[in-house]
């Protein structure tokens, strides 16, 4: 994809992009007591289970350097008034590490208000964000085997990261091919350089330059080659799976780069909309459903989980659990790969799938009503379950039943036709038979 | 091209030998031989490094893992590796690594009493078998040795302590970067350059000095006497074309030849200190043996042998 990298697995694993995130929970006590007014409570674990008893220490506080997993209780409440003891249970898709824990001793008597400090390991994974300091901003897309890297003939090095060429004619981030090439000659000469704008990085600081040319790159690749490096700062690599040269040299160099904040652990939801996807699509080919209207407003998409009350289509929102939006792109792409039966599977079975009475005398889809069987009361009393009697469905309009067919629609539709309807405006349905009609 | 055998018989000549440093010939075979040889020294050689860390107390600055993690990374001495059991397929302990056969534990109590800062070190590591102990990097690094305390864990302030035990395991390189026995393993083609002295000698000294300048590496030279161009070091070339480009640039194409001996690598293998540079080039041979071996062995290899004929005998060393 677009601007995406390859890391070093075993720079990775010896340390390299590490990190953690902090993060606090704050419990309070009389905060909670005061809203709720439901008496004191105390932090004490229960005696009677002792299942939780690995994760809480006998103050009803969780040991520090303990690991919790998502679903593990890790602080325990007592209320004194119901004399019931609460877990306080921890959320998320990823175990945690309890870092440390405060108490705040300023209310003497007993313990009102803990700060609960939880480390999350955050060490690279495909899909984390890295950056250099000239906006070269990218995505891990591998960790590749530092055996399988390409290496150097003349010193062996490795690359730990190697990114895409193309990400540097639209973007013009010069800075970052001279901070490559400065950061060579000043690491084999194990001093810095000076990268003051509009000023010579390594001139003498009299004035007399040593070099002819007055450019600093000219300047830096005179020193590299005293150096026995190549002036423009390519090397020769050699392929790390086959041994052989590769067919061109290859820019490299030390960049300084960081860790964005964006990684994937965050932004779950993806993952399980692809899975999803194949699922349904799957589930698509083996039992293919009667075709209805499609209409093409279709908005997020998801198999299962809340749904607008308006649409009866999936929320948008990852906090909410919602879905990823299918839109007018990704559509059009479908289409041109002919894949109808999946686009149809996205935007009406999983999406908003509805079965419609619609009156064919009429062509309504808002008149249809249903009639309450009569007998169902005497059938309960006799003792007999209740036969699954077929739905009886009349046109209120048209006073009759006779027309009465069901089309499969999304339900976006029959919103439409609601809306239509409160302008003033009528909307028919011409039903016919077979395809094409 | 009856009874003919591919078989080859590469050699290897040492050139230089130091305890963590070796670098040698290797002779009459192909790219894939030698960069077989370079992905098993980097990756497949078994070493020893610490795998289950029990942390006692830590009050120090660095949290757990951090500490797991920096243990692991620490160098022990491996010569034992080659004859250990992986944990896995070890029979005397159910593989929980627990048994001399495949772990090596390790027990680390530091505490700091003073008010100076205590450096917790590889040192401090107290193992429960004397061969396998933290590479002892004193002697080697050229500083004074009471100065030198190994490789630093963690550093205490007054009152923090530090209490682990350790378990060290047999691992590969394709595992995890830590069990990698090599710091730096690289292979070259020995390069063979032909000067065509009849255009060498149509150039001016100058042309001739700007020829030799060219290149970064000091691969050419002018002999004082003669004034003529000679090769001083050949494998200081880089295969960078930077003489090529000059000769085109002075309108003499063909002024030198370059090309690299297809069946001639030179090797330099650097070891982190875990074993002797030397021994792991001999346990890389040994291991590529064994996998060679294994493809020997398969029945696959027994059912291709119909398919490949003469090929197939060739393959299995016939």
């Amino acid at each position: 994809m677009e601007d995406a990298m390859i890391l070093n697995k075993s720079s990775v694993e010896r340390g390299m992009f590490h990190g953690q995130i902090y993060q606090t929970e704050t419990i309070d006590l009389s905060e909670q007591s005061r809203k709720s007014d439901r008496g004191r409570s105390s932090f004490r674990r229960t005696v009677t289970d002792k299942s939780t008893h690995s994760h809480i220490d006998a103050d009803g506080l969780p040991y520090v350097g303990q690991m919790i997993c998502p679903g593990d209780a890790y602080c325990s409440i007592y209320n004194e008034v119901t004399n019931m003891t609460r877990n306080m249970v921890k959320k998320g898709t990823e175990p945690v590490y309890v870092d440390y824990v405060a108490v705040d001793v300023k209310n003497k008597k007993n313990l009102q208000k803990v700060n609960i400090r939880f480390r999350h390991p955050r060490n690279p994974v495909i899909g984390d964000k890295f950056s250099s300091r000239h906006g070269q901003k990218g995505v891990c897309s591998q960790l590749w085997p530092d055996v399988d890297m390409p290496f150097s003939g003349t010193t062996g090095m490795r690359p730990d990261l190697v990114i895409n060429p193309h990400a540097f004619p639209s973007r013009m981030t010069i800075a970052m091919l001279i901070e490559s090439i400065a950061a060579k000659v000043g690491s084999l000469n194990g001093e810095f350089i000076d990268a003051t704008p509009f000023a010579s990085s390594v001139a003498d600081p009299n004035g007399d330059s040593t070099c002819e040319s007055e450019l600093l790159v000219d300047q830096i690749g005179s020193r590299l080659k005293k150096h026995g490096f190549n002036y423009h700062g390519v090397e020769v690599l050699y392929s790390g799976f086959y041994g052989t040269e590769l067919p061109c040299a290859i820019f490299i160099g030390p960049v300084y780069y960081q860790r964005l904040r964006h990684m994937v652990s965050d932004k779950f939801q993806a993952r399980y909309f692809i899975i999803s996807l194949l699922f349904a699509y799957i589930h698509q080919v083996l039992c293919p459903v009667n075709q209805g209207l499609s209409i093409l407003n279709v908005f997020q998409v998801r198999s299962t989980g809340t749904v607008d009350q308006v649409t009866r289509q999936p929320i948008k929102g990852r906090k909410k659990g919602g879905g990823i939006r299918f839109g007018e792109m990704e559509r059009d792409s479908m289409l041109a790969h002919g894949a109808a039966y999946l686009l149809h599977d996205r935007l009406h079975t999983c999406s908003d799938y509805h079965v419609a009475d619609v009156c064919s005398l009429c062509g309504s889809i808002l008149t249809t009503t249903f009639i309450q069987p009569q007998q169902r009361l005497v059938r309960e009393i006799s003792g007999l379950p209740p036969p699954r009697a077929a739905k009886k469905v009349m046109c209120q309009s048209c006073q009759t039943n006779e027309g009465m067919e069901t089309v499969a629609m999304p339900y976006v539709f029959r919103y439409l036709a609601a809306e239509l309807a409160a302008m003033n405006i009528k909307m028919t349905l011409h039903l016919g038979h077979g395809a094409g009609a | 091209m009856d009874g003919a055998s591919y078989q080859r018989f590469p050699k290897i000549r040492i050139r230089e030998m130091k305890d963590d440093y070796v670098k040698f010939e290797l002779r009459d075979t192909d790219a894939s031989m030698a960069n077989a040889l370079r992905r098993v020294m980097l990756v497949e050689v078994p070493t020893i490094a610490i795998d289950l860390v029990e942390i006692e107390v830590n009050s120090s600055v660095l949290n757990d893992e951090f500490i797991a993690h920096r243990l692991g990374l620490i160098p022990l001495t491996s010569e034992r590796a080659m004859n250990m059991r992986f944990s896995r397929d070890c029979d005397a302990c159910d593989g929980d690594g627990q048994c001399e056969f495949c772990s090596v534990e390790f027990h680390l109590r530091a505490k700091c009493m003073t008010d100076q800062t205590l450096d917790v070190t590889s040192k401090d590591l107290i193992s429960s078998d004397h061969t396998v102990i933290p590479v002892d990097f004193s002697d080697s690094a050229g500083f004074d040795s009471s100065e030198q305390r190994g490789i630093i864990i963690v550093k205490l302030r007054r009152g923090q302590e530090l209490r682990l035990r350790a378990i060290a395991r047999k691992g590969i390189g394709k595992d995890h970067a830590k069990w990698s026995p090599a710091a730096t393993v690289t292979f070259m083609y020995e390069p063979e350059i032909h000067i065509n002295e009849d255009l060498m000698e149509s150039l001016t000294l100058d042309e001739k000095r700007g020829f030799v300048e060219s290149s970064p590496t000091k691969v050419f030279d002018i002999d004082p006497n003669t004034h003529q161009v000679v090769v001083v070091d050949r494998e200081a070339y880089t295969y960078d074309d930077e003489v090529l480009k000059k000769a085109e640039a002075m309108g003499k194409p063909g002024l030198v030849e370059i090309y690299a001996k297809e069946d001639n690598f030179i090797f330099t293998v650097e070891s982190t200190g875990v074993i002797k540079a030397s021994q792991l080039v001999l346990n890389a041979i040994e291991i590529l043996k064994q996998k060679l071996d294994a493809v020997r062995l398969s029945e696959d290899t027994v059912e291709a042998d119909d398919q490949f004929g003469e090929l197939g005998a060739h393959m299995r060393g016939g």
